[in-house]
């Protein structure tokens, strides 16, 4: 099919935040408030949207700290809307960081590799439950009076510091297209703020497309609740990327870590630790316990350049009863371990697995993910509602299946996962096609000069990535289940083929980590059937003169067919079971062999530089009900 | 082909587009079942919480309305007054309406209105596909409206398609939520011999410490309720009270005492004053065992001094309310005032149930102006509905002066939200 483009849209390219005023804010927000794109919000310090007020972010609008206790912090009975959207993302930064954007568009800017702390952070506490043993009317097993102080926040009223209590279903908010960068304060050594807080938060808060880069502390930790992450992104964070405690029950879906430095501080203040850091819960037998889902992430190590013991610290670490489920990740570049059984996080006298009768470490890998401990076990929750553990719905507590691993190249790397028969699928357990592959699965990925910022640690920073997939990583045996939340992606890691969901919202595609261009923008809007989610992509580069051809795969592979779609409009349309991305202002047919199709060459006019194309494959499926389809994501394409 | 195509594409597009409006032009033409027994100022008590809810502005407070809007529409149901809840379900803009749709086809098909207990159930099948109002975003969500459709199958005489509803339910789901189904196991107990009684308890004692989270809540139900039907056997009665009041003692304390209180009531309505007596003291006992927040702490100390009053001890009982009321004026400025509300209503609320009107009135019109300390609309509005329907449903008739100051409040709704 050639077809030639002969309509377009000229795309009001708008440049996000131009603020055209600065709005200090130096006093708690007790009145629900919206902050708008045209304004700079400066934090003067740590401001709290107190109790029962709610605060609304517009997309596009930016919020800078230039003091290091510039934090904002939503208490638990507050909310929080940033609705941010991918062309106007939300920024919460320093001012030192704006200082290096052109026009005040923080989609420009210069990277800093060693910076850090320049600001506070976010963080939102909600009513959740937790397992938290300091606070001295705390129970060992899960109530509603639980509840918890968050560390790093220091408020006149002690109270605002509160998160934790007997509402799984808390709403805290929205976190939509969120970018925070060069953040961490800190209050005293040792007592530090991740790039975002989040305690107690409970699985009506929605979580989706948020980046933390060059934080102090942390990238994001989660104490308890049952919040769910999708799209997150993680990079040259100064101590664990993705730290989990407290019992935290929820799930996540595409998130991309990339350890590192932003800092001179020791490991754990500047420089990376671990990229997935997991507690169960703050005493190893209290409940609620750690147990989680987490599909398709890709997580890239700092490894020491010859691979030596001071690189970065393990790919996940394990503690206090935690119980994880991994499945169509990438695993790659490891500092150390790609699993470590740390025992125990070596506070309030934890003696980690197995103590108390509780499962041990090895049992945990064979055991159904329906049991649940008996040790202060979870009783019903007081008030209306929830399950108290909903986000494992198969296989056993802990397992590892359909990953890959790449490049770990310690010579420990593999000896936990070795013995827990995660290549092998040992007796009992739930491993299950997983590979250590010799050809990387992404698409590229550059390394600078080794560099030794604190004087004992040693890594090569990652200085360019193109994440999508390519090799084993194109495909996976599985798919997430189908419960409203997992897209059913059939691919191994954070991306699909050809879209990198990075481009044109993040700090990393502002500052050339990684692409910025806007040739094929996706937009997620996959509906899966019987293979999982079509994949929409677009080879050739969508610019004047050039010949492209939009692709789909994993169609129904006993029908081979689909309605590929375009538009010059965004239109979103629900319709047939999914959502229609872009006006159809024209349909064709493809058809092809094993679930893949192609509209052959199309030839993209010249002269219409700024034009806007929408695109989208609508598949034939016999995996979903009568009458409906399967759906691919979008893509935007604008013309350079 | 492509012409061709298009068309065709077109065609179901203005399909869909008659059919996504073809629901609620179904929604208002149904029969009008008979009214329920509603008085006329609950009717209009819970429609100025249902106008209160309603004021949310739908973005970004989408979920905080329907949340407030179900609470009241829930209240309409357990108050049998359903095609008031129906009326109510048709202005909630997510997926709650598909729960409180599936809620009536129950109440229909309990009444023997098949065919619109049916209609109601296609509408709830149509809106758990209906991306843009109805279709949950989680499988919880998608469970908690599930679960309600199984449950009228089930009142339609539809075993196996109530079995299959819930079979693509996690069964852990059951109790979680919606505690109808435990109280549904309840009534399975209702019809149990004593044999069977023992024989039910004895599985629940042995298999407790190992039960998952629904396992669990259906059991602490169940033992209740076998509490209740074998009152007079000794052994089982005392067992019940063993287990709740001093074995699962590492149960967390809020759910020992709402299953302790469900003995107090039965062992008050068997006029064992006496039995009632050593279970509320069982109850203080397991308060003073820790140390709470106020507002954890005073709603349960009204409700002790309440079931004191159920078992005969009605001076000890007032004073205790008396001594609750006071530890709140003692303790109200370390609540944070989103919280205030509601510790002071489980003390007015208290005072209504021994018999104190009028003391429980001036408390309650205190109640609805502690719900508007907070300078946002959004916490007055969940105060404002909860103390309404909470007030609908123990039968609490506003004075005429509070109706005027409730009806400021809900005119009063607006920015800051």
């Amino acid at each position: 099919m050639n077809i030639r483009l002969t309509q377009g849209l000229l795309a009001g390219l708008s440049l996000a935040s131009l603020g055209t005023a600065q709005i200090v804010v130096s006093s708690n927000i007790s009145t629900s408030t919206t902050w708008t794109a045209n304004n700079v919000y400066q934090l003067a310090n740590t401001i709290y949207v107190l109790p029962g007020a709610s605060l609304t972010i517009e997309a596009g609008t930016v919020v800078v700290g230039g003091v290091a206790d510039a934090t904002l912090a939503v208490c638990r009975g507050a909310q929080i809307f940033a609705n941010g959207t991918a062309d106007a993302p939300i920024t919460f930064t320093s001012t030192a960081d704006r200082a290096t954007w052109t026009g005040g568009n923080p989609k420009t800017g210069t990277f800093r590799q060693l910076a850090n702390n320049e600001w506070g952070n976010l963080t939102l506490m909600g009513s959740a439950y937790i397992s938290e043993n300091q606070v001295g009317t705390n129970s060992a097993a899960p109530s509603s009076t639980n509840y918890a102080d968050m560390e790093g926040l220091a408020p006149a009223t002690p109270s605002l510091n509160d998160y934790g209590g007997g509402n799984d279903n808390d709403d805290s908010g929205n976190l939509n297209y969120v970018s925070l960068r060069y953040g961490g304060l800190t209050l005293a050594p040792t007592v530090e703020l991740n790039g975002l807080s989040l305690g107690g938060i409970g699985r009506n808060t929605q979580v989706d497309h948020v980046e933390i880069l060059n934080n102090l502390d942390d990238g994001i930790e989660v104490w308890g609740g049952t919040v769910n992450f999708k799209y997150v992104s993680i990079w040259n964070v100064g101590d664990d990327a993705f730290d989990i405690d407290q019992g935290w029950r929820g799930k996540a879906q595409f998130g991309l870590i990339v350890q590192g430095f932003s800092g001179a501080g020791a490991q754990g203040s500047g420089f990376g630790d671990n990229a997935l850091e997991l507690d169960g819960a703050e005493l190893c037998n209290y409940q609620p316990v750690t147990t989680a889902s987490i599909w398709n992430f890709t997580v890239i190590g700092s490894p020491h350049p010859t691979n030596g013991s001071t690189g970065g610290d393990h790919l996940t670490a394990w503690r206090d009863n935690c119980n994880i489920q991994f499945h169509n990740s990438i695993f790659m570049d490891a500092g150390d371990n790609v699993i470590n059984n740390d025992i125990t996080d070596g506070e309030n006298g934890n003696t980690g697995y197995g103590c108390n009768g509780t499962l041990t470490w090895a049992q945990r890998w064979t055991t159904a993910y329906t049991v649940t401990s008996p040790t202060n076990p979870f009783a019903a929750p007081e008030i209306t509602p929830a399950q108290a553990y909903t986000a494992q719905t198969s296989g056993n507590l802990i397992e590892f299946r359909d990953n890959l691993f790449y490049n770990n190249l310690r010579a420990n790397s593999y000896t936990e996962a070795n013995a827990r028969s995660v290549f092998t699928g040992g007796s009992g357990t739930n491993n299950a096609n997983n590979s250590i592959v010799t050809a990387s699965p992404i698409t590229s990925l550059t390394r600078g000069a080794a560099a030794t910022p604190n004087g004992v640690n040693t890594t090569s920073p990652v200085t360019f990535i193109d994440p999508t997939p390519q090799n084993d990583a194109l495909t996976a045996v599985e798919f997430a289940p189908n419960d409203g939340f997992f897209t059913q992606s059939r691919v191994r890691g954070a991306f699909p083929r050809g879209n990198n969901w990075l481009t044109g919202w993040t700090a990393a595609s502002a500052f050339g980590l990684t692409s910025s261009s806007q040739a094929n923008t996706y937009i997620a809007a996959e509906r899966g059937g019987l293979v999982g989610a079509p994949v929409h992509f677009t080879t050739g580069n969508w610019a004047g003169g050039t010949a492209v051809t939009l692709q789909v795969e994993n169609m129904d592979p006993n029908l081979n067919l689909g309605l590929m779609i375009w538009g010059t409009l965004p239109f979103n349309f629900p319709i047939f079971g999914g959502t229609l991305v872009p006006t159809p202002d024209f349909i064709g047919v493809v058809s092809g062999a094993g679930g893949a199709g192609a509209s052959g060459p199309i030839n993209v006019p010249l002269g219409l530089s700024g034009a806007v194309f929408y695109t989208q494959f609508v598949t034939f499926d016999l995996g979903v009900p009568s009458g409906e389809f399967a759906f691919s994501n979008g893509q935007r394409h604008i013309l350079p | 082909m492509k012409s061709s195509l298009f068309s065709r594409f077109a065609v179901v597009l203005c399909i869909f587009a008659v059919a996504s409006r073809a629901p609620a032009q179904q929604e208002a033409a149904g029969p009008t079942a008979p009214a329920s027994a509603l008085a006329t100022w609950q009717r209009d008590l819970l429609q100025l919480a249902f106008t209160a809810a309603s004021k949310f502005p739908l973005q970004p407070h989408i979920r905080n309305r329907s949340r407030a809007q179900l609470q009241v529409v829930d209240t309409c149901f357990e108050l049998d007054a359903a095609e008031l809840a129906v009326g109510f379900a048709r202005d909630i803009a997510d997926w709650r309406r598909g729960a409180a749709y599936a809620d009536f086809a129950t109440w229909c098909g309990r009444r023997g209105d098949r065919p619109r207990a049916l209609r109601y159930l296609q509408l709830v099948d149509d809106l758990l596909l209906d991306e843009q109002v109805g279709k949950p975003a989680q499988e919880w969500q998608r469970d908690f409206v599930v679960l309600k459709q199984a449950r009228a199958w089930a009142a339609l005489g539809e075993a196996a398609k109530a079995d299959a509803a819930m079979q693509s339910i996690d069964p852990d789901s059951t109790h979680a939520v919606d505690p109808d189904w435990a109280r549904t196991a309840a009534d399975r107990v209702a019809g149990m011999t004593i044999e069977q009684g023992r024989a039910t308890f004895a599985g629940i004692d042995r298999e407790f410490p190992a039960m998952t989270l629904g396992q669990q809540g259906t059991a602490l139900e169940t033992i209740a309720s076998l509490h209740a039907r074998f009152y007079a056997d000794e052994a089982l009665r005392r067992l019940a009270e063993d287990r709740l009041t001093r074995v699962f003692d590492k149960l967390p304390p809020k759910l020992r005492l709402d299953a302790i209180t469900r003995l107090v009531r039965t062992a008050a309505a068997n006029s064992d004053a006496a039995n009632a007596q050593r279970l509320v003291a069982d109850m203080q006992r397991v308060v003073e065992g820790f140390q709470w927040r106020a507002e954890d702490r005073v709603p349960e100390l009204a409700r002790i001094a309440e079931l004191r009053c159920l078992a005969g001890l009605p001076d000890r009982g007032r004073a205790e309310l008396d001594a609750a009321l006071a530890d709140y004026h003692e303790h109200r400025d370390e609540i944070v005032d989103i919280y205030r509300a509601a510790t002071l209503r489980a003390v007015a609320l208290a005072f209504f149930a021994i018999g104190e009107l009028g003391k429980a009135h001036d408390l309650l019109a205190s109640v609805f102006e502690e719900g508007m300390e907070n300078p946002n609309s959004r916490p007055r509005c969940d105060d404002f509905v909860a103390t309404c329907c909470l007030m609908a449903r123990r039968g609490v008739e506003p004075r005429a002066a509070m109706w005027t100051r409730l009806r400021e409040i809900v005119e009063g709704l607006g920015e800051p939200w």
